[in-house]
């Protein structure tokens, strides 16, 4: 499994959650994000660990039949989200919350902490 | 139940480090939860039990030994008696009705009910084989909780359900369903087990020679258990692969905690103090389990 990242608008979450669902797939709530890392949130992201499979639908490079949405529903929103794959950044392959930070970053967005 | 040869004999390599058995913490009935990753049966991938996890394998599903005493999590299912003796019918159409096996020849939209309710919160281990389906869908139920639908394949499944009420498992025959479900088998978990709040909050299990621990991402993931009141004088032991935190005097209401810590080998939380005894016996069950 490789380490996953996705990343998208609040007003597109639902689109991500419904369309993982009808994969089989929970993809939950999603992490809360904003470009100063105070509420409220702007974008919503993800990290997971995915087979490859799963990762040839994320990135596109295999649109799968979903009951419910044609092709281009598919494309549309994966044009609008943001989708990495365990980038490299110089020799270290970035996983985890190295990966999702570094991701965030790029978007210039911050996580949004929640005081326990 | 699904799991490998090399599961078992992976866990068999855990066991033999251990000698202290934490399950003993709560030989008193004391409430609370006790997770060991290298039980691997005790770990399923999906959130719905399933298949169990490997090495490198997400956990979706961690089931609470506590209540286990020294057996792994498989042999303890299998040690529990069958939940259900019988079915019975609201109409006609079911042509086959007993405990193991129930047939219908989709000419009602009838309801085949088993005789016995279920513990609301509590999680039921289902297992079934559908054969000979010809056509239409029938629903299944458990506990007030849609388990799936099934049509005229022949499968073989195991689910882990958790009952939102206490209503007996059912069979819906919701479209002129022809098919035979057999070797059906519904046996109670009892424990506060934890469980992932979504696939991709899934941590995933990791192994370094005989050290079995979870790896939390932290970013989303999370194994949370329900608990209930445990009062005020709580005792929670995080166990890591770079040591144990025992947190003493604890208030922990009714509600749900994250069990899992990035690294964990173990993790146990009970409804009373420890002895020094007991403190300095899993000290060293926790150095064991991080392979100290």
């Amino acid at each position: 499994m490789k380490s996953l990242v996705v990343i998208a608008p609040v007003a597109v979450w639902p689109s991500v959650k419904a369309m993982n669902s009808a994969l089989g797939y929970a993809a939950g709530d999603g992490v809360e994000l904003s470009s100063d890392g105070s509420a409220p949130a702007t974008h919503l992201g993800l990290h997971t660990w995915a087979t490859d499979g799963f990762i040839a639908i994320a990135t596109g490079q295999v649109t799968p039949t979903i009951e419910g949405y044609t092709a281009q529903d598919i494309a549309n929103l994966l044009a609008a989200i943001t989708v990495s794959v365990e980038p490299s950044v110089g020799e270290q392959i970035l996983k985890r919350k190295a990966h999702f930070d570094h991701v965030a970053s790029s978007l210039g967005l911050q996580t949004i902490e929640v005081a326990l | 139940m699904l799991f490998k040869l090399g599961q078992l004999m992976a866990r068999g390599k855990g066991s033999a480090v251990a000698g202290f058995d934490p399950s003993t913490l709560f030989a008193s009935s004391e409430d609370g939860a006790l997770f060991d990753p290298s039980d691997l049966t005790s770990l399923y991938q999906g959130r719905t039990g399933g298949s169990n996890s490997g090495i490198g394998d997400v956990v979706g599903l961690m089931l609470d030994k506590r209540l286990m005493g020294d057996q792994t999590a498989a042999e303890f299912i299998a040690a529990q008696s069958e939940h259900i003796s019988s079915f019975t019918q609201n109409l006609s159409g079911w042509t086959s009705l007993s405990a193991t096996e129930i047939t219908s020849d989709g000419s009602d939209a009838s309801r085949a009910t088993s005789d016995a309710s279920v513990i609301a919160g509590d999680y039921y281990l289902l297992e079934y084989e559908v054969t000979g389906g010809v056509s239409g869908l029938c629903q299944l139920r458990l506990g007030g909780t849609f388990v799936r639908t099934e049509g005229s394949s022949d499968v073989i499944r195991s689910d882990i359900v958790k009952a939102f009420d206490t209503t007996p498992f059912s069979v819906t025959n919701s479209g002129s369903w022809i098919g035979t479900m057999t070797n059906i088998s519904i046996k109670h978990i009892p424990g506060n087990h934890a469980l992932a709040p979504s696939d991709a909050a899934r941590p995933i299990l990791r192994q370094s020679g005989n050290v079995f621990s979870i790896e939390d991402d932290n970013v989303d993931d999370a194994l949370n258990v329900t608990l209930p009141d445990l009062g005020s004088d709580a005792t929670e032991i995080i166990m890591t692969t770079t040591g144990v935190t025992i947190n003493t005097a604890q208030t922990i209401g009714a509600g749900s905690r994250d069990a899992l810590t990035d690294n964990m080998v173990g993790y146990a939380v009970i409804d009373r103090a420890l002895t020094a005894q007991e403190t300095s016996d899993i000290t060293a069950y926790a150095a064991t389990k991080r392979g100290a």
